[in-house]
């Protein structure tokens, strides 16, 4: 008896072992082997699939009165996929799919004559409409998948500082360019959005009270105004038609801060169609390229000797036109001799003898000093890829390499530098951290302003007044003959027009680059406008391509921020 | 010596296998409650958050539209728009005010 009941029992273990055998092998099969595709396949029976949804930060625009409009969010939509196995009609089904998107036909149907395959996808972007149009047809075959991707409401808005988003050799996908780049780590989700507390509190406990994803993870807020980048755009593009240039860019920056509030350049691209750009526009020139500016260098010139003390407005020096050094000839840009004249006029007449004759008197130590101080350092921009300014010639010991610097040829910066350096000029002699991103908006809702103090004093106020002064005249007196000038708010501006370098050494004499600085009200400065454009065609000087932009964007500011007057004036008809 | 009687007298008074079973059925209806209240939370979860996406999705389109319209106004030529060039400007005198001091006792 007692036999007998051992025996059934052993037969039983070994049922129970045997079937507990196999069910360990199909969950093996069916998890292990094949369980991605039974995964797509479960998932492509909804038409919305929600598990696997892209998720990324949104990057904010900030208007004036501190509205948030999105630079770069997420749209949301479907795909269309098909499933070769129960596609019965592949006509039909292409007609219908091709009736709400057009799809290419070939393409469709090499994927539609694949045997046994799952699943294809075979368009993509399909709006909300679109999608439940499709999906309530029920084609058998056809799967209707929701999908999200990065979408830039701007399109070509600031595309340089906002970047986008791209697989990388890896097949990763993330920021690749811009700001996209610079904060990836933020703006990247690497969770889903459900969270089961009590899994979390076993299986990640660090991530739920130490280091939580949410703190980690954000929203990034910038600086920039979107209709002031709208309006620098529309100027900077239509520089770069009219004079057909190789690049027009500019920056506008609130100098006492170092927010910038515009920035762009042209050619440009659409951020959500940067497919069909080529590679080389994706690069920010604001950034990464450096240039040589011409005379917007000589207020800073100016500055250096006004603040060493070896000069002041009064100084007076005998302008003789063209001087001989190291055995090179340095001219004005019209060769003519001015005689002696105040120091003022060097700036006010652009006069390169003049700013020649301030570096002499500067000597290579200090003029070095001052403009390593300058430029020696990168801006520390919140953008990727920023480049060194090229200040090789500033190592040398030919006096002219030091004159032909100070104003603005022989050495090299980024456009980023250089609004920097003028900045100084704008916020009593100390240079800011130039920024786009002003705070990160955490998913726990903590916020986290971005400090940007950091602050480099280069000149007195007093030197950088008198400068200031000098420009403002510029503006007053001689641009456009006097007809820029503003009655009520003084503007200084200076231009600069600099001959650009031939691959093989030495300078053009019919190729330039022109720039155009500026920062207004003079004397209590709310933003500085750097513009440039390399090469234009059909106009010599910067006064005549940049100058009207300038003032364009200068009346925009003034009428858009209402910055009062600065300067008391009788009403002039 | 340890005392029998008293043990089996105190199991004799708490039946193990009704209690253990009231235990078994307290903690299978919790596990019930827990995994309703589970999926309930992960359902609704996943619905307000497609929510927000899709309201987030409405208001990127008309970001886009708000920002398509200031790029329209910026290209616009004001004389297409039957606007011509002032044929004079007065610039508004930025005159002193009289000098306001608290008065100090």
């Amino acid at each position: 008896m007692r036999t007998t009941f051992r025996y059934r029992l052993r037969i039983l273990l070994g049922l129970l072992g045997v079937i507990a055998l196999l069910i360990v092998v199909r969950l093996y099969v069916v998890q292990i082997i094949y369980g991605s595709d039974y995964s797509i396949r479960a998932d492509h029976q909804y038409t919305s699939s929600a598990s696997s949804l892209y998720d990324r930060g949104t990057i904010y625009f900030t208007r004036k009165d501190g509205t948030r409009i999105s630079a770069a969010t997420l749209e949301t939509g479907f795909l269309v996929a098909i499933n070769t196995v129960t596609l019965r009609n592949p006509q039909t089904a292409y007609d219908a799919i091709n009736a709400i998107t057009p799809i290419n036909h070939s393409v469709f149907f090499t994927i539609a004559a694949k045997r046994n395959d799952p699943y294809e996808e075979v368009a993509h972007h399909l709006s909300i409409n679109q999608g439940e149009a499709l999906s309530v047809k029920h084609i058998p075959g056809v799967m209707v998948i929701r999908e999200r991707w990065r979408y830039y409401p701007g399109g070509t808005l600031a595309a340089h500082a906002i970047g986008f988003v791209a697989y990388n050799d890896g097949n990763t996908l993330g920021g690749r360019y811009g700001l996209e780049r610079y904060y990836n780590s933020t703006l990247t989700r690497t969770g889903n959005t459900y969270r089961n507390f009590f899994a979390q509190i076993f299986s990640n406990i660090g991530d739920v009270f130490i280091n939580s994803q949410s703190d980690r993870e954000g929203n990034i807020v910038t600086t920039i105004e979107p209709e002031v980048e709208s309006r620098l755009m529309t100027d900077l593009a239509r520089v770069q038609k009219r004079y057909r240039s190789k690049e027009t860019g500019g920056i506008i920056m609130n100098p006492a801060t170092g927010a910038i509030i515009a920035l762009g350049s042209v050619p440009t691209f659409n951020l959500n169609n940067f497919e069909s750009a080529t590679t080389s526009t994706f690069a920010n020139p604001l950034v990464e390229y450096v240039y040589e500016y011409g005379s917007i260098m000589k207020p800073l010139t100016m500055a250096s000797a006004l603040d060493a003390g070896l000069v002041t407005p009064q100084t007076t020096y005998d302008d003789t036109g063209c001087i001989h050094i190291d055995g090179d000839r340095i001219c004005n840009w019209d060769y003519k001799a001015r005689g002696v004249i105040p120091m003022g006029q060097i700036i006010v007449q652009s006069l390169n003898v003049g700013a020649s004759w301030l570096a002499e008197r500067l000597g290579q130590e200090r003029f070095r000093t001052y403009f390593t101080k300058l430029f020696g350092q990168k801006t520390g921009v919140d953008l990727p890829n920023e480049t060194n300014a090229l200040l090789s010639n500033l190592q040398s010991t030919y006096q002219v390499d030091y004159d032909t610097a100070a104003f603005g040829q022989g050495i090299a910066e980024t456009p980023m530098q250089m609004i920097r350096a003028l900045g100084a000029l704008a916020n009593y002699g100390v240079m800011v951290q130039p920024h786009l991103v002003s705070e990160i908006q955490y998913q726990s809702g903590k916020i986290k302003k971005l400090n940007w103090s950091k602050k480099v004093p280069v000149f007195s106020a007093t030197a950088v007044r008198e400068t200031t002064k000098m420009m403002t005249e510029l503006t007053d007196v001689e641009l456009d003959h006097g007809r820029a000038k503003i009655p009520t708010m003084a503007v200084a501006v200076k231009t600069g027009t600099a001959q650009l370098v031939k691959p093989t050494g030495g300078y053009y004499t019919n190729k330039f680059f022109h720039s155009f600085v500026g920062f207004f009200p003079s004397y209590s400065p709310r933003f500085i406008i750097l513009l440039y454009t390399d090469n234009p065609h059909g106009a010599e000087y910067s006064a005549e391509t940049l100058a009207s932009s300038f003032m364009d964007l200068t009346h925009f500011l003034i009428n858009y921020y209402h910055i009062p007057p600065d300067r008391n004036l009788t009403p002039s008809l | 010596m340890h005392n029998f009687s008293q043990t089996i007298t105190a199991a004799a008074r708490m039946p193990i296998i009704p209690t253990l079973s009231i235990i078994a059925g307290i903690f299978l209806i919790s596990y019930v409650a827990m995994m309703a209240f589970v999926m309930t939370y992960g359902a609704m979860q996943m619905q307000f958050a497609q929510s927000v996406r899709d309201t987030g999705a409405h208001v990127g389109v008309l970001e886009s539209q708000y920002l398509a319209l200031v790029t329209k106004i910026n290209h616009t030529n004001p004389a297409t728009l039957d606007l011509t060039k002032p044929t004079s400007i007065a610039y508004i005198i930025d005159t002193s005010q009289p000098t306001v001091s608290i008065r100090m006792r």
